[in-house]
């Protein structure tokens, strides 16, 4: 039974320590893992680094230099943050040792996502700084509810109400609006007025990191590098500013093409609830079981980056619409109500790259993906692919019966 | 090298050919599917909505001349149009039309200055769509009365008085007397009122609104009847297409069909002039593509995309 009205958790400072070194340790061994495979491949270091310290905004403000909003989903354009001199980033937290701290006062069937993102915020104590923004697309139940479940932090919320219709004219106009209404926040928190070269400027760099990102989503379509290090690059975007996080994309992929650290298993498609470091239990399922992520449609994953921003027409309202589309009309997030077109950019992928096998994830609490999951199966068998619907969390205890499953479904590929 | 660059370098080449061309001796005939107005001395080609106008080759044509040589003429008229047009469709309108190339260049500068486009909303565009047959109605039934009904011939070529063309394009040979009003009669005096009125009014839509014109443009439904015998196919692959929207929001006359089609292949629609931004600009591979016959010409693709947006190089900006 939901509780959200309970007191907020005290959890005392010797949990606090205890969980802070577990989730240390559930970083660091993740990292580790990664870093011994065979097919290594040394440029993914960078990346691996930024993931391996559990995130904090107050450090991450420190080492990036500029101020930093916490956004809740990709939902909310990077690029109009960036055009202000803010840094957003996104608290995709997969860390399941952290979930302790907010195990009492909350929903117990909560989406692990939030859940984690919540005990990280309850670990580093960020109680609200002069002028903290939390930016909140209303997507999913969850992400509504996060700033009343995160009661006592004292951060400001700024809600981009997110029309569930995107192929409407009234749900388009009323997301532009809410565009405005966000670029006119961002004015008054930075005190710096929107401008128009300030927003190309913007728009291009998240551009070439669009682009460097496609360049290694080939890569693993191709079965030249594994899934799982593509989901690393991925995972780690917006923990480091977005330039230098794209200049070391572009030596990865120099790195990779020389090294060719290929996939072995069979090609899958991945569908469904966002997959966040270190909570990679999945990923490695996958391919213990003989098989490869060689492309997805996870928000914290191929869809990280919404993709090419393309605008005909260069004025500041000409690019503010063209965002506004390019996050809402051009996003398949589940949450969506109009969403049956979802499905086909699977289905193309699927057929582009010889992919016979889709696997759809729900997160234990994520009711859209869980909700989608059905008719996605259902139109998908139709189409002559084969279908696997996986429930889970992350806690380790499921681990063997998935496996079985996932053989299982290797073996009919 | 991207397809609007080539685009551009068509469309320019094409300008001069067809506005000069008759000054170094090149005539494409007077049965062009695009506006390329005789009103502008040496032009290289006809626009056939004259000579369909006219008493001499079209609907103005008396009963008697109809069944003789000069009617034979007429049909051979028609017959080129109908074979041109055929032949490229709507590539005349996004490709090779002088008066298209004007809008673009009045758009080129809207946007060098950084003023946004007017908007329509999607009920308001939809209000358009029909003018452009209302103009044809009157282009049709305007010549005929007076070939039949006694109509006076001061009402002749009844399109061609209200054309923004022309009043616009003479200018580029330096001619500036279409500005003027024609003071003959009260009839010649209203059509010339009408004609620079619209002309300026059309300026200032086309400024503002890309393609303003080519929303109202009667030669974009003769073009668009001969789709069904056009060897040029505007296609979609339907179940690839994501609902992104670009497709409809890069199109310079705000065409929604692309991105709505669910069902059906062919997607040029009826206001639909070839300009291929929409491909430009799809990000699913294979999903818009342009044929000839079966022969696959353009089509788009994730990388094409990723390659060429944002299509200009822009330095860093630091205007701050
Ligand atoms: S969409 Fe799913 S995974 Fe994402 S926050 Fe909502 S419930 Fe959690
Ligand atoms: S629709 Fe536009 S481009 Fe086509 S003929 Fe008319 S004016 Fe020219
Ligand atoms: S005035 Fe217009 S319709 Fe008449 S010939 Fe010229 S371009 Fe064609
Ligand atoms: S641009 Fe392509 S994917 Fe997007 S709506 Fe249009 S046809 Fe569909
Ligand atoms: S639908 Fe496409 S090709 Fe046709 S006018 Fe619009 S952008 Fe150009």
């Amino acid at each position: 039974m939901p509780q959200t009205n309970n007191p907020p958790n005290q959890a005392g400072q010797h949990l606090l320590d205890q969980v802070r070194a577990q989730v240390l340790a559930e970083h660091q061994a993740q990292a580790d893992a990664l870093r011994q495979r065979s097919d290594y491949i040394p440029a993914l270091d960078y990346f691996l680094d930024l993931l391996a310290r559990p995130l904090s905004l107050e450090k991450m403000r420190a080492a990036i230099g500029r101020p930093v909003m916490e956004q809740l989903c990709n939902l909310a354009p990077y690029e109009l943050f960036h055009a202000f001199g803010v840094h957003p980033v996104r608290m995709g937290c997969g860390c399941n040792s952290v979930q302790r701290l907010v195990a009492s006062g909350n929903p117990v069937l909560m989406c692990p996502v939030m859940k984690s993102n919540l005990g990280m915020q309850r670990l580093h104590g960020q109680a609200g700084e002069e002028g903290a923004v939390r930016v909140v697309p209303t997507s999913c139940d969850w992400v509504v509810k996060y700033p009343e479940m995160a009661r006592q932090d004292g951060r400001e919320t700024h809600f981009l109400e997110l029309p569930h219709s995107r192929q409407s004219e009234k749900g388009q106009q009323r997301w532009l609006e809410e565009i405005y209404g966000f670029a006119a926040l961002l004015e008054k928190k930075t005190g710096k007025k929107l401008k128009r070269q300030r927003l190309l400027a913007s728009i291009e760099a998240f551009m070439r990191a669009w682009r460097a990102l496609q360049e290694l989503a080939d890569l693993r379509r191709r079965r030249l590098i594994p899934g799982i290090f593509f989901m690393v690059v991925a995972n780690s975007f917006m923990l480091d500013a977005v330039e230098p996080w794209t200049e070391h994309l572009g030596q990865l992929l120099e790195e990779a093409a020389s090294r060719r650290a290929a996939a072995t298993g069979r090609g899958i498609f991945l569908a469904g609830s966002p997959i966040a470091f270190p909570n990679y239990k999945l990923p490695h399922l996958i391919e213990e079981a003989g098989m490869d992520v060689c492309a997805d449609d996870l928000c914290t994953s191929e869809r990280v980056l919404p993709g090419a921003v393309c605008y005909d027409d260069p004025s500041e309202h000409g690019l503010l619409r063209a965002l506004s589309e390019r996050y809402h009309r051009g996003c398949i997030c589940p949450t969506f109500a109009d969403n049956e077109r979802r499905v086909n950019s699977i289905l193309n992928t699927c057929r582009q790259n010889d992919i016979q096998g889709v696997v759809y994830h729900v997160l234990k609490g994520c009711h859209p993906c869980d909700i989608e999951s059905v008719t996605m199966g259902e139109t998908l068998k139709q189409h002559g692919y084969k279908f696997l619907r996986i429930e889970t969390d992350f806690a380790k205890e499921d681990s063997q019966n998935l496996l079985t499953r996932l053989e299982a479904f290797g073996e009919i590929l | 090298m991207t397809v609007k660059a080539l685009r551009l370098i068509t469309q320019h080449t094409m300008f001069l050919v067809l506005t000069y061309g008759g000054r170094l001796g090149i005539s494409l005939g007077s049965a062009l599917p695009c506006l390329s107005c005789p009103y502008v001395s040496g032009c290289g080609g006809y626009c056939y909505l004259m000579a369909l106008q006219s008493g001499v080759w079209g609907l103005a044509m008396p009963l008697g001349d109809m069944v003789s040589a000069q009617g034979l003429e007429a049909l051979y008229y028609l017959g080129i149009f109908v074979l041109l047009a055929a032949l490229f469709n709507k590539l005349w309108c996004g490709w090779i039309c002088p008066f298209g190339l004007i809008q673009d260049w009045l758009t080129m500068l809207r946007k060098k200055l950084g003023i946004r486009e007017a908007r329509l909303s999607w009920r308001n565009r939809e209000r358009l769509k029909p003018v452009k047959y209302i103009l044809l109605a009157y282009l049709v039934v305007v010549p005929l009365l007076i070939a039949h009904a006694g109509l006076s011939g001061d009402f002749g070529l009844p399109f061609c008085q209200i054309c923004p063309a022309k009043p616009i394009m003479p200018l580029f040979a330096g001619i500036t007397h279409h500005l003027a009003l024609d003071l003959t009669n009260t009839i010649t005096l209203v059509f010339s009122i009408l004609s620079v009125g619209i002309a300026g009014g059309m300026l200032v839509g086309m400024f503002y609104k890309e393609r303003f014109f080519c929303i109202f443009c009667p030669m974009l439904i003769l073009i668009h009847v001969l789709k069904k015998i056009s060897p040029i196919r505007f296609e979609k692959e339907v179940d690839g297409c994501l609902g992104c929207g670009n497709c409809h929001r890069m199109c310079p006359v705000d065409i929604r069909d692309v991105q709505e089609q669910k069902t059906k292949k062919d997607v040029l629609s009826e206001d639909c002039m070839l300009c291929l931004t929409c491909v430009e600009s799809c990000p699913q591979d294979k999903v818009l593509r342009l044929k000839f016959l079966q022969w696959p010409l353009f089509a788009s693709s994730r990388k094409y995309v990723a390659r060429h947006f944002p299509m200009k190089k822009r330095a860093h900006a630091s205007d701050e």
